[in-house]
């Protein structure tokens, strides 16, 4: 299958190493530097799963921590490894997942009916109606419930990987690279201080990479990578990414989970796969940036809805468009960013935004491109049901009363 | 008495983890050290004599914390407010000991047998140690010693040199087995020579 | 995992710690008569304060010496330390 999705240039990935993986049994291919979510999308892959009680399709909806829907299965060097978000993992040479919560796939999910009984599935369903005849209950109801239960299965199996954990000291914990993070590490060890710069992500730079910023006369991500590259020489300061500060305890105790090798088809000889730091920080800086709020409408969970900074992400970082036909719906500035990466890359958006009389530069340089924007509109509804393929939108009245 | 070393049953000389393709100069080396006599000399509370007249194998104790004096036979390790652990390689000192503290005044336990010692040596020391040790490792250097634990395990450090680095573990001979395989599990990842 | 300063040996981890709980409580005198409720307030009556509270630790793993520290039972600050002999 070939990748429709795949822009001709453009993005962070390797174009000169070409990956094959498996999802759902089927074979696909990407590249290097993408992640399983960026992979699929390119190959306009959208159904990943299904929802937890109704079995509602689900696609992808952010690209990276914060993605709620797109969760699989994975299996890597003949171990399962159930719930990875496929946002967040980076795709190897041999990667195998598939969907969870579906049967007998994603595609055709008898579960689905759920979603049409739904309104005979009252509070105490369960609890009135599995209680007869008595007998039924370990042969029928209760393997029948279990197999519904839960996302993905757990191996049964000895996990042989390795897991180790470490304490650590320093002067300053940075958890984020993004410009604020490169910054004040880079000042910090510059005045001696023990330095540990964590980034959640396979990449450094944060919001640098996504952005058109500059700083001084570079490009961000070129800056990002110079700041990395003379703090990576530094002696005092402790570079790492695919790692993840998850705890801020007492007394400035903090948590990092280090992915080591889940990004490699099979773990190095004697190398964990996994380490967790017990880091004591002097002091903190919570650099982590911020995740986009959801706007609300009817069916926004419908695979294709999703958040616009994650649309900026794929292409920017991964030369993936999410969608050929897209619909921006913003009540603030940042979607305008998304709207004209779009443009640039030969795709016509169109605008929707809450927004009466809204005024700034962007907005200007989006009328500049001839980007169809509409004032003070809202989308009342997305359609579709494996793939959204319109929405309806309206104007909101004067009085915002009525639409 | 036997002298059955603590890890007679488990330290085996060979090389282990990943040691492959690496200089032997980059593997840690670790080994068990035994046959080394072990007291506690601690001075009652109520006691007031002068720690700085007292002589033993040509040391005199020193009450600051985290310390080490040593000769090249004798190390005397600060245990606790006057309470220090001396080792040595001479197995005949305790007499003297005996006539120099005298028992109005201290109290002597010989500990000889009640613990099992690892060294190790390598540029990888004290990352290994990070991984089961919840101190400031990277603060302490030669000369030092401290009593922390190692995955729960009580051991005493005896900070013994930095070029290159060793470092001599004490741990309850009843925990060194269990001990051994915390540090040899976290030495695999750097490859490891066992002497 | 709070990080306790041992007046005998420094900043360390609280693994290295074990709780001895509060260290205001006063034994009654010795050589004297003690009713029956003094002798059950000793034994059994503490208070579980909200903020300041004095309590004792033993520092297990290091110097094995007992010491008291001044901590915030909600915020779980320690503002001091000092050894069992000192009177806060």
């Amino acid at each position: 299958m070939s990748e429709h999705f795949r822009l001709d240039k453009g993005g962070l990935i390797n174009r000169s190493k070409k990956i094959s993986f498996k999802f759902n049994g089927k074979k696909y291919f990407g590249y290097e530097g993408d992640t399983l979510a960026s992979a699929l999308i390119a190959n306009g892959v959208h159904l990943v799963g299904r929802s937890f009680k109704y079995h509602r399709p689900r696609g992808f909806f952010g690209a990276g921590v914060d993605e709620p829907y797109a969760i699989v299965q994975m299996n890597r060097n003949n171990e399962v490894d159930p719930n990875v978000r496929a946002t967040e993992q980076e795709l190897f040479e041999g990667l195998e997942a598939k969907s969870v919560n579906c049967w007998p796939n994603v595609d055709f999910d008898i579960g689905a009916i759920n979603n049409f009984l739904g309104k005979f599935f009252p509070a105490g369903f369960y609890y009135k109606t599995f209680m007869w005849p008595k007998s039924f209950w370990y042969k029928i109801y209760e393997p029948i419930i279990r197999k519904a239960a839960g996302f993905g299965a757990a191996s049964i199996k000895h996990d042989k990987e390795r897991y180790e954990h470490k304490y650590e000291y320093c002067d300053l914990l940075i958890t984020g690279s993004g410009p604020s993070g490169l910054a004040s590490a880079y000042a910090a060890a510059q005045n001696g201080a023990k330095v540990i710069l964590a980034e959640d992500k396979s990449r450094f730079g944060g919001s640098l990479l996504t952005s058109e910023v500059t700083i001084g006369n570079q490009s961000g991500q070129e800056w990002a990578e110079k700041i990395i590259t003379e703090l990576k020489s530094m002696p005092n300061v402790v570079v790492k990414n695919r790692s993840q500060v998850f705890g801020y305890y007492d007394h400035n105790m903090l948590v990092m989970s280090e992915r080591i090798s889940d990004h490699l088809p099979k773990s190095e000889k004697y190398i964990p796969k996994q380490r967790l730091w017990y880091i004591r920080a002097k002091e903190v800086i919570i650099s982590s940036g911020s995740i986009e709020r959801p706007l609300v409408f009817g069916n926004n969970d419908i695979p294709g809805v999703m958040l616009s900074s994650a649309a900026k992400e794929y292409l920017k970082i991964y030369g993936v468009l999410v969608g050929k036909k897209p619909l921006v719906f913003t009540n603030n500035d940042s979607g305008y960013e998304t709207a004209i990466e779009f443009k640039k890359n030969g795709i016509d958006p169109i605008i929707l935004d809450t927004r009466k009389d809204p005024n700034s530069e962007i907005i200007k340089e989006a009328k500049d491109l001839n980007i169809n924007i509409k004032l003070s509109y809202v989308v009342v509804a997305a359609k579709g049901y494996k793939k959204v393929n319109s929405a309806d939108i309206a104007k909101i009245s004067e009085d915002k009363k009525k639409y | 008495m036997t002298s059955l070393s603590a890890l007679n049953h488990i330290h085996k000389s060979g090389f282990f983890g990943n040691y492959e393709n690496k200089n032997e100069e980059n593997l840690l080396k670790i080994s068990e050290i035994k046959n080394f006599f072990i007291v506690q000399i601690v001075q009652y509370k109520n006691s007031s004599i002068l720690i700085d007249n007292l002589n033993i194998d040509n040391l005199k104790l020193k009450n600051q914390p985290l310390t080490v004096v040593s000769n090249n036979d004798t190390r005397i390790l600060w245990n606790g407010p006057k309470n220090w652990i001396l080792v040595s390689k001479k197995k005949d000192l305790l007499d003297e000991i005996l006539t120099v503290f005298k028992e109005t005044d201290f109290a002597v336990t010989d500990l000889s047998h009640s613990r099992s010692i690892i060294e190790i040596e390598g540029n990888m020391v004290y990352e290994v140690l990070k991984k089961g040790s919840p101190l400031d490792i990277s603060k302490l250097k030669s000369g030092d010693s401290a009593n922390t634990v190692y995955n729960g395990i009580t051991i005493t450090l005896d900070f013994i040199s930095n070029k290159p680095n060793i470092i001599r573990i004490f741990c309850l001979r009843s925990f060194g087995e269990s001990f051994y395989h915390s540090i040899t599990d976290a030495s695999l990842e750097f490859g490891y020579k066992c002497l | 995992m709070l990080h306790i300063k041992c007046p005998h040996c420094g900043l360390r981890s609280q693994n290295e710690f074990s709780y001895g709980g509060d260290a205001t409580v006063k034994r009654p005198e010795l050589n004297k008569d003690v009713s029956d409720k003094d002798w059950d307030n000793f034994v059994y009556l503490r208070k579980s304060p909200r903020g300041k509270h004095l309590e004792l630790w033993q520092h297990i793993s290091g110097c094995r010496q007992w010491i008291k520290v001044e901590r915030d039972t909600l915020t779980h600050e320690i503002f001091k330390t000092l050894k069992a002999s000192e009177e806060a």
